[in-house]
């Protein structure tokens, strides 16, 4: 299965507007680093019939959010990178159940393809026990204060 | 070229789950040959990957997009390889409950099924076979300690969770597959030993329909598939003595109907344990990536629900971080300060499973509103151990409710008002009682002895049988009382035979 050219387009605007801040103390994907629609790909070659319409149909709703969500008359694609996260922000506290878990279903597809990157999965720590996010040494049952890298 | 199987055995087994793989295992060991039936995949430790995108499209059907037909889907968690949902699930073990099973005795007939001795006998064997025991303390990882500290200090009934793992070695990949071959699913126990005994094993084959011969059951044929699930041919096997079908509650009974089996409760009373769960942030690192993905449980049979550490691979735990942008990246920069903890419900509502031009099934299933305030009293106790155990931050999941609570106080606040449907994302993945068992062929499609009622030589063994859930993780029970129902079937065929 492959994806039609409007998935192709939408995959990348869409699914990096969950993370896409450049935060230089904090979490950020490099420019590139992801491939949005590779990722997509792989989970919709595999999901239900039903679950692959209910993504096409939320990215495109996704795609023209910033309109419906923060009153702006431009896509996602014209949108700052402050507007993109609020959309998202906004889609996901949605008042409708059926919003909210079609944004967390492309955020999950959006994490799935962000943790098949090594380099972005090693930057949480996630896999290391034995240090924190800023790479300070940890006991596994310390009670270390975190040091949180701020914006 | 189309590929053409055709094959010819004793009894053809479909489906290579918990249910499936211990008929196999039961009657090979009996002497009978056998074919088992598989539409997913065998996968080998070394090919289970570790990112989850990949691993889910080897071994997870449909992604776990398969849902509910509702405003309000819940997505149904089954496995689709060899080893069924036993090849990506925590491996935990309980025996049925002594309730559940005077209540399957007196209720639906199933004494000769069910009776202590028998499961006793059954599961003692499984768990010799399985390495089945305790966690060990130097795989339990931060996410399941902190559970047990927070149940103890709130004077919880927790313990360590038993599981089916033979040195585990805490990788936490359940779901993807364990790389190391350490958790006893079916496809490294039960289906490599009925392999040995001289069984067949047809993979990426999809059962189509069960051929009979007037009302006796001769043989399955269906589809071969490649890894993207196009057709590529057909098969088709010859049963001398029996079908055995055991391909979930979800796929058993549509493959029945399909095969012309028709009975009122076919596909009726479905039931399932749906889950819901709840992060919290710590200050100390909890790194969920290290340790068992499940391995504390705190079992509260009496309020209707079971809470357990599941720790989640990163991308899934990512999601479940609230939010979007700023606030979400800086959460992301500290993923290693993170624990999750759900619970299981034991449902009251019942559904229904049917066939559907979309995805080929339809199924239907509402909590009631009692469910509802099971799941919200998990959310809450959940909730509260988290703060117990010292979590700085709690994100409860609820929909109109606060996404971030920092106190017990402001969690509670979800005991002000019932829960509604629309507010809670629910997964079931322990699904039961499509074909549902009973001596009363008014009361059950299959009777104690698994054969489908008004038809010869087929079986159904798997959990669709269960003419209840449990309340407790299922697979140690599916295999227990197919077991014990092979046995008596490998009995049977051999008196048949000797006279």
């Amino acid at each position: 299965m492959k994806l039609s050219a409007i998935e192709r387009a939408l995959a990348p605007v869409v699914l990096s507007s969950f993370a896409p801040l450049a935060l230089p103390n904090g979490f950020s994907i490099l420019e590139d680093e992801v491939d949005w629609t590779a990722g997509l790909e792989r989970f919709l070659k595999n999901a239900s019939d039903k679950a692959r319409l209910g993504i096409i149909v939320a990215m495109v709703t996704f795609f023209f959010s910033p309109f419906f969500v923060l009153g702006r008359f431009h896509t996602l694609a014209k949108a700052s990178t402050d507007e993109r996260a609020a959309a998202m922000e906004r889609l996901l506290d949605h008042k409708l159940f059926i919003v909210r878990e079609m944004t967390l279903l492309v955020k999950l597809v959006a994490c799935m393809a962000m943790f098949r990157v090594t380099s972005l999965r090693d930057r949480t720590n996630y896999d290391d026990p034995g240090h924190d996010a800023g790479g300070n040494e940890t006991q596994k049952t310390s009670r270390v204060q975190l040091r949180v890298l701020a914006a | 070229m189309p590929s053409q199987i055709e094959d010819e055995a004793d009894f053809v087994i479909v489906g290579t789950g918990a249910g499936g793989a211990t008929a196999a295992r039961v009657l090979s060991e009996a002497g009978y040959s056998l074919v088992m039936i598989e539409e997913g995949a065998y996968l080998k430790a070394e090919d289970r990957p570790r990112e989850l995108v990949d691993a889910m499209a080897l071994a997870v059907r449909g992604m776990a997009t398969l849902a509910t037909d509702s405003l309000a889907p819940m997505p149904l968690l089954q496995g689709k390889a060899v080893g069924g949902s036993t090849a990506i699930n925590s491996g935990i073990i309980w025996r049925l409950p002594e309730d559940v099973r005077r209540d399957w005795i007196d209720t639906y007939g199933l004494g000769a099924l069910a009776s202590q001795a028998q499961l006793d006998r059954a599961f003692d064997r499984i768990e010799d076979e399985l390495m089945i025991g305790p966690t060990d303390a130097s795989v339990a990882g931060e996410n399941n300690l902190l559970m047990q500290r927070a149940a103890e200090k709130l004077g919880l009934p927790g313990h360590v969770i038993v599981r089916n793992s033979k040195a585990c070695k805490g990788s936490q990949r359940c779901l993807q597959g364990c790389p190391n071959g350490a958790r006893q699913s079916m496809d490294v126990s039960y289906v490599p030993r009925a392999i040995e005994k001289g069984a067949r094993l047809h993979t990426r084959c999809h059962a189509e329909r069960v051929v009979f011969e007037g009302k006796r059951a001769v043989g399955v044929v269906g589809r071969t598939t490649d890894a993207s699930a196009n057709k590529t041919g057909t098969f088709s096997v010859r049963a001398r003595r029996g079908v055995i079908v055991a391909a979930s509650a979800i796929w058993s009974p549509l493959l029945l109907a399909k095969s012309g089996v028709r009975h009122p409760l076919l596909g009726k009373r479905f039931s399932a344990h749906p889950g819901a769960a709840v992060v919290g942030r710590f200050d100390q690192p909890v790194h969920m990536g290290f340790g068992a993905s499940q391995g504390y449980e705190v079992p509260m049979r009496d309020r209707g629900f079971k809470l357990e550490a599941l720790a989640l691979p990163p991308d899934m735990l990512a999601a479940r971080l609230p939010g979007a942008g700023r606030a979400w990246q800086e959460r992301l920069s500290e993923l290693g300060h993170y624990a999750q903890w759900g619970g299981n419900v034991r449902m009251e509502a019942m559904g229904t499973v049917g066939n559907s031009w979309l995805d080929g099934v339809s199924v239907r299933y509402e909590p009631t509103p009692n469910d509802l305030q099971k799941i919200r009293e998990v959310l809450v106790l959940t909730g509260r151990m988290m703060f117990a155990a010292g979590a700085t931050e709690v994100y409860p999941g609820v929909g109109h409710f606060p996404e971030v609570v920092r106190s017990e106080k402001e969690l509670l606040a979800l005991e002000d008002k019932p829960l509604k449907r629309n507010q809670v994302h629910l997964v079931a993945s322990h699904l039961f009682g499509t074909a549902c068992a009973s001596s009363d062929p008014k009361k059950g499609v299959v009777g104690a002895d698994l054969a489908v009622h008004g038809r010869e030589a087929l079986h159904v063994m798997d959990a669709s049988v269960f003419p209840t859930n449990l309340g407790v993780n299922p697979q140690h029970s599916i295999m227990g009382l197919v077991m014990i129902a092979s046995e008596q079937l490998a009995a049977r065929a051999s008196s048949q035979k000797a006279a």
